[in-house]
């Protein structure tokens, strides 16, 4: 090895101390991750009714394959529906502990009912609080449960420690991350 | 007879349908209107095939194909494919299915795109969705996609035909099987077609389907359109845990199949059993099971020191047993069950009593039985004369009504193949003539099955046995010993009523009747397992008291029984062991949690002697245990040593009694002599077929399915105890499938 390549090794190391660096001091400093990363479900709406796309058929469920998603449906009552048609999820669970966000239950939901967002920062302590219903879900609820927790005690907003460049994919109709 | 079926030639007997000749041969075609009990009428033409046959010369020698040696009966195709439900297999008949044939696939993929052309592709929301006929096939058979590009037609989405059954009229195929299945069964004509073509509809003429037999529509409806009210929408079907076990609400034994989400019994679907209920139960056993998964006992409950009962643990509630039967006798403790308890329960309970020494053991509800060889319900289906008596049969045995329905068919019961019983057997056809003149009704009340008697009065029994056997001027009674002595298989079958009011006169003047016109009798059982349980020593012995004299007994376990709903006395230490906190319970010392039927395993005895297993249904029931565990804890707390301790020593015990073993028994059961009766007197019991908690109306507190039930209590609330708490349940629970 002669010097010419210590030379071109010392230099690559010297050019990289005048570039931006790439590491973000996350959590202080959001970090920005893409559209198509998937993080914690969000269970989307119909744009202008507000009702829910899912009508509980369990085909999120059955596509699972670490058996994460729990539903039990029931009938919707025809002057307060909770979803188009005769039937709504009355119980949506997932355990976002079992859950390995690989997209299946997406896939499967014939609705387009359960989107996966965007959001990862969900680390908690009790087993239970990892279980997340549908009203940790629908959309409009921002922040996971823990972050949804501190926010309550503070008295501020939801701050979540990320941001999508570019805005989220369009299926993830509503959903705004801040 | 020789069919060949896609180059594969079989021996086939004569009258065989073209389609099972596919089925047998181990071929496919898609069907959606043929049903093995149902007349085969080819509404919905899915089972095309080509087909063709050889043809005779007027010599009649075969018309040949070839030369020589290597000539054939040269076959004759049809122009066109053929329903081969409809289509009788003859001699040296050809037929190619898809497997071998481009125009039979292309035809079925056709007829296919039809029947979804209306179809409103909700099966997500559908309850049949991963259980449906239409959705299997049209992904075996179907072309995949769609051309019609049209709006499909609109109707009523959710339309209840009754308290049970929910009709969707957009999903509805015409296939009829729930026209056929009305007219030719239970031989009501209530449901039909209304208009033509792509807007016909099924409807139910004012005043929605009739009670009896509705729900069977529900399990032959190829697709969602007609579902079962009470399951809806409480899970898909690829998440229920199916149990096939026996129905013992009534003594008919029925094959079932249970289905069972989360701990919770959601759904009821008949089996089939060729012997017994073919393919059809009733509604009560269908839809009446609401009670098992509803304010379930799931702890021992013991009364305290204020006298309000609280949850405990096994262990405590045998030092309660202890400490209330400390000054009593082992034998003192009397011994009452339900009538519909296992011949393993049976077995347990006559170990125990021989453990203990007691004298009061009875079972209920018991009703005189009558001896003799009792015909099988294939007997009945297949006699020429029946006449039932004193028998509400609606109420009795739903399904035995049936099999009489059938016997006025004909008694045609369809044959059987490698693959099952024939799906279309061309003997049944639709509108079947009736044969009424062949049964005879006498009841004191109107009831159901009169409507397709010859002869039928509303007489009382007891005159009317008098009258059968003896002489009599009524011309129904005369018309229906004419009938009994004229039929070649004639059967005479006695209900409640009847059993009632025989004495030694009327027993021995019935016993000359049935010799000397060859009649054969069959006395229906009062209880589930009566006909078990009268082979066992289950019956009060000298000096011990019945279970309607149960307020006299100083101590006394009653089982899935509910004496003090009537409000009798309760004796000095009570133990009851239920599955529901019942009145009886609600007075007693000891609450022990009772296993309902579907969640027992064991053995019951129907009304035609046949052993059918039960099988246990994943229910959620806590600390609940049958029978035999109960009486296991009572021995343990009276310090005695019982050989029978679990269900393995009381299949052991069964199975020396019985000389077979009641673990291996099929499904569709066997019938096998039980040897000596026990009998003693009994009072008179009319049998109800729906009891307290069998609708979801008799738990107006349930507030499913948003919360999980309380752990006690629920329709009947316990008092509070004060400073302590029942654990609050779980409200619910993620990936609870697995």
């Amino acid at each position: 090895m002669g010097v010419l390549e210590l030379a071109k090794g010392m230099g690559v190391t010297l050019g990289k101390m005048f570039t931006k660096p790439v590491t973000v001091s996350y959590p202080e400093q959001r970090a920005s991750v893409k559209p198509r990363f998937r993080g914690r479900h969000i269970l989307t709406r119909h744009p202008g009714t507000g009702l829910e796309k899912c009508i509980g058929c369990s085909l999120c469920a059955a596509a699972c394959p670490a058996y994460a998603i729990y539903v039990e449906a029931a009938e919707n009552d025809p002057a307060h529906p909770t979803s188009p048609g005769e039937r709504y999820a009355s119980v949506y669970e997932i355990n976002m502990l079992r859950c390995i966000f690989c997209g299946m239950c997406e896939e499967a939901c014939p609705t387009g009912a359960v989107v996966m967002g965007n959001e990862f920062e969900m680390a908690d302590y009790r087993y239970r609080d990892f279980v997340y219903a549908k009203e940790d879900m629908l959309v409009g609820v921002s922040g996971s449960i823990p972050q949804r927790r501190e926010a309550a005690q503070k008295g501020k907003p939801v701050r979540t420690g990320f941001t999508v460049p570019g805005g989220v994919r369009p299926e993830l109709e509503g959903v705004k991350y801040e | 007879m020789k069919v060949t079926v896609d180059g594969l030639t079989l021996e086939l007997p004569a009258g065989t349908s073209a389609i099972d000749a596919v089925f047998q041969a181990g071929q496919d075609v898609p069907y959606f209107c043929a049903h093995p009990y149902l007349s085969p009428v080819g509404a919905c033409r899915m089972c095309l095939v080509e087909s063709g046959s050889p043809r005779k010369n007027p010599d009649g020698s075969f018309i040949m194909d070839g030369e020589g040696d290597a000539a054939m009966p040269k076959i004759f195709w049809f122009p066109k494919p053929m329903a081969a439900c409809t289509m009788l297999a003859t001699e040296g008949m050809h037929i190619r299915t898809a497997a071998s044939s481009e125009v039979v696939g292309k035809s079925q993929a056709g007829m296919m795109e039809f029947h979804l052309l209306n179809h409103p592709l909700d099966c997500p929301t559908c309850d049949k969705g991963g259980a449906c006929e239409l959705q299997d096939r049209a992904f075996e058979y179907g072309y995949g996609e769609s051309r019609f590009g049209f709006e499909r037609r609109h109707a009523e989405k959710h339309y209840p035909l009754s308290e049970n059954v929910i009709l969707d009229q957009e999903r509805c195929i015409h296939c009829k099987r729930c026209v056929r299945y009305f007219e030719e069964v239970p031989g009501q004509e209530v449901l039909d077609f209304i208009e033509r073509g792509g807007h016909t509809f099924i409807d139910t003429a004012e005043g929605g389907l009739p009670d009896g037999f509705s729900g069977n529509i529900t399990d032959i409806c190829p697709v969602g359109a007609l579902l079962d009210n009470v399951a809806r929408f409480r899970g898909r079907n690829w998440e229920y845990d199916h149990t096939s076990t026996t129905c013992t609400l009534c003594p008919v034994g029925c094959s079932i199949t249970v289905d069972a989400r989360n701990g919770r019994l959601e759904r009821i679907v008949a089996g089939e059993n060729r012997e017994v209920n073919e393919a059809w139960i009733c509604d009560a056993g269908r839809f009446g099971h609401v009670f098992a998964s509803e304010s379930r006992l799931t702890t021992p409950l013991i009364r305290n020191e204020d006298g309000v009962l609280v949850p405990v643990t096994d262990d405590q509630a045998v030092e309660a047993i202890k400490r209330g039967m400390a000054e009593l006798d082992a034998r003192e403790l009397a011994v009452y069950f339900s009538a519909d308890s296992t011949l393993e329960e049976g077995v347990a309970a006559e170990a125990f009593a021989g453990l203990t020494g007691l004298s009061s053991i009875d079972h209920w509800p018991r009703q005189p039985g009558y001896g003799g060889v009792f015909p099988t319900l294939t007997e009945i289906a297949q006699a020429d004369a029946v006449v039932v008596l004193g028998a509400d049969l609606a109420e009795e045995a739903p399904v035995l009504e049936l099999r009489i329905l059938e016997m006025l068919r004909g008694g045609l019961l369809p044959a059987e193949f490698n693959h099952g019983t024939a799906i279309a057997d061309l003997r049944l056809v639709e509108r079947p003539a009736r044969k009424r003149e062949r049964l005879a009704v006498l009841a004191s009340t109107p009831n159901r099955l009169m409507e397709h008697a010859g002869i039928y009065a509303e007489l009382d029994a007891k005159s009317a046995l008098a009258g059968l056997t003896g002489t009599s001027n009524h011309p129904a009674v005369q018309g229906a010993a004419e009938l009994l002595s004229k039929g070649e298989h004639s059967i005479l079958i006695l209900g409640a009523e009847a059993l009632a009011s025989l004495d030694t006169a009327s027993r021995s003047a019935l016993q000359a009747f049935s010799l000397r016109t060859n009649t054969r009798v069959l006395a229906l059982p009062a209880g589930a397992n009566s006909r078990g349980l009268s082979a066992l020593n289950l019956v009060p012995r000298s000096g011990g008291l019945s279970f309607e004299k149960f307020a006299g007994t100083q101590a006394a376990l009653v089982s899935r029984l509910d004496p003090l709903a009537t409000g009798t006395d309760k004796p000095d230490f009570l133990i009851v062991h239920d599955t529901h906190l019942t009145a009886t319970a609600r007075q007693a010392d000891v609450v022990l949690p009772a296993l309902s039927n579907y969640e027992k395993r064991g053995t019951t005895v129907n009304l035609e002697g046949r052993l059918l297993p039960l099988r246990p249904a994943a229910l959620k029931n806590g600390e609940s245990g049958d029978l035999i565990r109960a009486l296991a804890l009572i021995a343990e707390a009276l310090d005695l040593k019982t050989s029978v301790r679990g269900i393995r020593g009381a299949q052991s015990l069964l199975g020396e009694r019985l000389g077979l073993d009641v673990t291996e028994l099929p499904i569709h059961g066997l019938r096998t002599p039980l040897g000596q009766r026990y009998e003693a007197a009994a009072p008179k019991y009319i049998p109800k077929l729906w009891k307290w908690g069998m609708k979801r109306a008799d738990f107006p507190n349930s507030n499913r399915p948003d919360s999980e039930l309380p752990q006690i209590g629920g329709m009947i609330e316990l008092p509070v105890v004060p400073g302590t708490t029942v654990p609050a349940p779980k409200t619910t629970f993620a990936g609870g499938d697995d």
